[in-house]
């Protein structure tokens, strides 16, 4: 009997994996930019030891940022990390390599070892070793795409991050809805949570753990929270009308949330371990969409209370609330860039919704986007890029711009229509 | 003994692969989902997926502005606007403190049943009711006040333009607009529940105004 139960457990983990892989995201490149960073990863020295391609992963993390320029090599296998032949690679014009290999040390742990090196000045950059257990392979590839975005931006990388979204599909004349987690690229994509009712509004807790969100069971709004590592959640508002608009405080003890209590929507701070409610805002207009700047001194919302949506911002200190947006008659769902300098919101061009950042010192405002009903834009955690919501070929996609505009990316999903995407922040293990 | 192990462990993976597309939870031990099992289906809330038309009130010049917007919709709504000039025909004459309202079913979806319009529409980025809408709503406002053990949810909706979060503001809006209609009629507002789902049930798909107009409204749902 033990036998069957351990080998039914196993073959759940099989299901598992043919579901998540059923359903993959496809991230692709639109544009990039003209100064990209040459580099070029041969394949990894496995001896055949491990199925994933991890310079494949790595070749695809660094080419969808568009930061750099993947050039392409024929595979030499007889070439060892430890003495590569610096003279050939020079001949073949390359300028940046990565050369790495992987080692199995036991049954379920490989050694990952990489090094890169500038050929023009036959010098290593830098090199590592990093133990990994066979399913974290995945996670290690991307690691090493952070450390080498690090090392040759100057900026730290993203690709170690996580999205999480809304999908909704149509099955069986009936609409699901899904809060899916998937890596950074896209792969791996896991259902949180799903429901016959609409699910709204993820929001990630600072540390990464938790996610907020709203969901609409039982015919009523209420906000959850729940631990991603057991599933477990708990209901934190359910007032009469909306509960709608979960946002953390940067220290993750406070949550910003619109609530009508049956009248209108208002801003409300909840402090999480005491459950003490406060009114923020007070006003017969709609405000709603709060978000914290990333000191934790100010709150940004959008509001209608000057005849059309637009972002205000309140200091928690109290003290009057300023208007941020002038341009166009549409400005709503703001999402604050993590330097604390930059908004990215939705902004109304002619009849188009477009996403559009503003500079706030000097109040000048870029538009980044061309599409007609762009939505939900969310800061990467390294406010390199911009993840957002459009329609493409009448479905909803995920796509992401960097904050010049001058990168675009597009995230596809299969089955569906894909919302709401929040990038989530640092893994803080 | 093996063999029946092995048997059993078979069994368990057809099921758990039937259900597996349902109930994938627990599979991994980084990440652990939740199912939400949702009591509130009624057989109420097929009607919302329905594209209804917007009825036709009394003024003919009205009438034909509206039918000539609808040359804009879908094709599969063409069919139902040629039923609703039927219901419009009957209904015509009809005076509404004429009509006996005690026998009248507010869940049967018969069309000579004026009870079994139940949706108000709006325009874009508006919470303000259109008067051909409020036959509509005395209609259910009487109803209500015949059967005060009757109850019913407003569903306010937007269409998908705009950021979500607005929208639900304005979902809500909407169905207090129509709230408040109801409470001029004397209607208790113990009778009442409001919801906004904002952009995220559409009556239709499309991303164009023929769509948006149908999507911008207010559900009427009997709940007893």
């Amino acid at each position: 009997m033990f036998l069957s139960q351990k080998l039914s457990v196993v073959i759940i983990g099989l299901f598992w994996m043919v579901f998540v892989s059923s359903a993959p995201l496809t991230l692709e490149i639109t544009q990039g930019v003209v100064s990209a960073v040459p580099i070029t990863i041969p394949d990894f020295n496995s001896d055949g030891l491990v199925d994933q391609n991890l310079a494949q992963i790595i070749r695809d993390d660094l080419r969808r940022s568009g930061r750099f320029q993947l050039t392409t090599t024929a595979n030499l296998s007889d070439q060892t990390i430890e003495q590569p032949d610096i003279a050939y690679w020079r001949q073949q014009g390359v300028e940046n390599l990565l050369l790495g290999q992987i080692k199995k040390i036991n049954p379920q742990e490989y050694e990952v070892q990489f090094r890169v090196f500038d050929v023009i000045r036959v010098q290593q950059i830098m090199g590592f070793t990093i133990p990994s257990p066979q399913r974290y392979l995945r996670h290690t590839a991307h690691r090493i795409s952070d450390l080498i975005y690090e090392k040759l931006l100057g900026q730290k990388g993203v690709f170690t991050t996580k999205i999480a979204y809304i999908t909704s599909y149509r099955q069986a004349d009936k609409t699901l809805y899904e809060l899916q987690i998937a890596d950074a690229d896209g792969q791996q994509a896991q259902s949180t949570v799903r429901s016959a009712k609409p699910l709204m509004s993820p929001a990630w807790s600072p540390d990464g753990s938790k996610l907020a969100y709203v969901s609409f069971e039982n015919r009523h709004s209420a906000i959850y929270i729940q631990e991603l590592a057991t599933g477990k959640r708990q209901k934190i508002t359910a007032f009469a009308g909306i509960n709608g608009a979960p946002a953390w405080s940067p220290d993750g003890r406070y949550l910003a949330l619109t609530l009508s209590k049956g009248n209108n929507p208002d801003i409300y701070i909840l402090q999480l371990n005491t459950g003490q409610l406060q009114q923020l805002t007070r006003h017969h207009a709609i405000d709603t969409e709060a978000v914290w700047s990333p000191d934790g001194r100010s709150i940004v919302f959008t509001s209608d209370r000057g005849g059309s949506p637009q972002l205000y911002k309140i200091s928690m200190q109290g003290g009057g609330i300023q208007r941020l947006t002038f341009e166009g008659k549409y400005n709503a769902s703001a999402s604050f860039a993590p330097n604390g300098k930059l908004l990215a919101f939705v902004h109304q061009v002619n009849q188009d919704f477009r996403i559009a950042v503003l500079e706030l010192s000097s109040k000048q405002l870029k538009i980044l986007t061309q599409g007609k009903l762009d939505e939900s834009p969310s800061f990467a955690p390294n406010g390199s890029m911009i993840l957002y919501a459009t329609q493409a070929q009448q479905n909803g996609i995920v796509a992401a711009v960097s904050v010049d505009g001058q990168v675009h990316q597009n995230l596809r999903v299969q089955q569906g229509s894909v919302r709401e995407p929040v990038w989530s922040p640092y893994d803080k293990r | 003994m093996k063999l029946i192990n092995v048997m059993t462990s078979l069994v368990l993976m057809f099921a758990i692969s039937a259900c597996s597309l349902f109930d994938k939870q627990h599979q991994d031990d980084e990440h652990v989902g939740v199912e939400v099992e949702d009591k509130s289906i009624s057989t109420q809330a097929q009607t919302q997926f329905k594209p209804r038309i917007p009825p036709q009130h009394q003024d003919q010049a009205d009438t034909l502005a509206y039918q000539d917007q609808n040359n804009l919709t879908m094709g599969q709504l063409e069919s139902n606007l040629q039923n609703q000039s039927d219901y419009t025909d009957q209904h015509q004459h009809q005076n509404i403190s004429s009509v006996s309202q005690s026998d009248l079913d507010p869940f049967s979806d018969d069309q000579n049943n004026p009870l079994s319009d139940k949706i108000i529409y709006f325009d874009y980025n508006s919470d303000q009711i259109a008067s051909e809408y409020q036959t509509i709503i005395q209609y259910h406002g009487q109803y209500l006040l015949d059967n005060p053990q009757a109850m019913i949810e407003l569903e306010g909706h937007t269409d998908e333009r705009g950021s979500r979060e607005f929208n639900i503001g304005l979902g809500e809006r909407r169905a207090q607009s129509v709230y408040q209609s109801l409470l001029l009629q004397g209607v208790s507002p113990n009778q009442i529940q409001m919801i906004s789902y904002g952009e995220e049930m559409p009556a239709v798909d499309g991303h164009d105004e023929s769509a948006w107009k149908l999507n911008r409204r207010v559900v009427i749902v009997y709940i007893n």
